[in-house]
């Protein structure tokens, strides 16, 4: 019942903001058009040039290349970025503070 | 007095029953608009997954190390693989081009109604004479009352050869442009969140959620 509460809710949404996505999606079709003559156009260069009509781009190639270098040499540098840069590290015992005073550290008061 | 101040109250039992029937038509309509939305929203989803992939290995060969470079390479290949998927329906529709330019130099004639029911590919339809169908009034809007009289049945008219082919040609293609557009859309917003989370890193994601974590490593008696 709720879920057909919600869908008749999200339906009534929908055909309320219906002229803005059929103007959105108008507008972004133009723009894909345009898009598609601009890749025929590059399309046509790389043909010329004796390469794939849509040709590979240059990080793509160097990206393949790397990783079959890894691939072959045995190394697995594949982590992420995100994961490197936000290493799970445990602190060390000397970096952390002790908790619990040892007796004889406050005598100097 | 009474039936003048409530005019509700005066309704016939038809004119509840068509009362009813539009009310739960409109409801019916609003769910199955929502049900439509929830499609497209789960296709886009999936249409949206072929970002990641394609940006995976340049991610993980450290070739693209910053958010501008996902970015604009990202914008790149989107645009390669929209115009890769879109070659066969602008073929589609430039076969549909072509049939009306030839259709338009032997006939001579260059505007004409795709649809016409004698020359058009409306003589392939079954088509109902709404204009002349029977009509009743309830709360002041005539409401079709009868099942409108057949007007054509499918028939193929030599005439309107060309409207054969371009007709399905401009729904083939214009329905695959739509769709290839709705995955462009989808990958070019799936980018713009993945270029945030890939090269941001933020003790909000799960590997630093403590509770989950310390729920997870500390020992339950019994274990």
């Amino acid at each position: 019942m709720l879920e057909f509460l919600k869908r008749f809710g999200l339906g009534i949404l929908y055909i309320i903001i219906s002229p803005f996505l059929v103007a959105f999606l108008a507008l972004w079709l133009l723009y894909n058009i345009i898009i598609y003559f601009v890749e025929v156009i590059r399309g046509i260069k790389h043909f010329f040039k004796g390469e794939k009509f849509f040709a590979p781009f240059p990080e793509d190639v160097q990206a393949k290349a790397l990783l079959n270098t890894y691939t072959a040499t045995g190394t697995t540098n594949k982590e992420a970025p995100a994961q490197q840069a936000a290493p799970t590290q445990t602190p060390t015992p000397e970096a952390t503070p002790a908790v619990n005073p040892t007796p004889g550290d406050n005598q100097h008061v | 007095m009474f039936d003048s101040k409530f005019p509700i109250l005066t309704l016939s039992e038809n004119e509840k029953r068509v009362l009813i029937t539009l009310v739960v038509l409109i409801l019916l309509v609003f769910v199955i608009v929502g049900y439509i939305g929830l499609l497209v929203e789960k296709t886009m989803k999936k249409q949206g997954k072929r970002a990641s992939t394609m940006m995976y290995d340049v991610v993980t060969a450290k070739v693209v190390t910053t958010e501008k470079g996902f970015r604009r390479l990202g914008h790149k290949k989107n645009n390669q693989l929209f115009a890769r998927q879109a070659t066969p329906a602008f073929l589609i529709l430039t076969l549909a081009g072509i049939i009306y330019i030839i259709n338009g130099a032997i006939s001579k004639t260059w505007l004409f109604n795709l649809f016409d029911k004698d020359t058009g590919f409306g003589s392939v339809m079954w088509l109902w004479d709404f204009a002349h169908v029977k009509r009743v009034q309830v709360f002041g809007m005539w409401i079709i009352a009868d099942w409108p009289p057949l007007l054509n049945t499918p028939h193929f008219v030599a005439a309107a050869w060309a409207s054969y082919i371009i007709v399905p040609c401009l729904f083939v293609g214009g329905t695959w442009l739509l769709v290839t557009t709705q995955a462009h859309i989808a990958r070019a917003f799936k980018l713009k969140r993945l270029a945030k989370t890939v090269f941001n890193p933020s003790l909000e994601t799960p590997e630093f959620n403590q509770n989950k974590n310390d729920a997870e490593t500390t020992p339950t008696k019994g274990s």
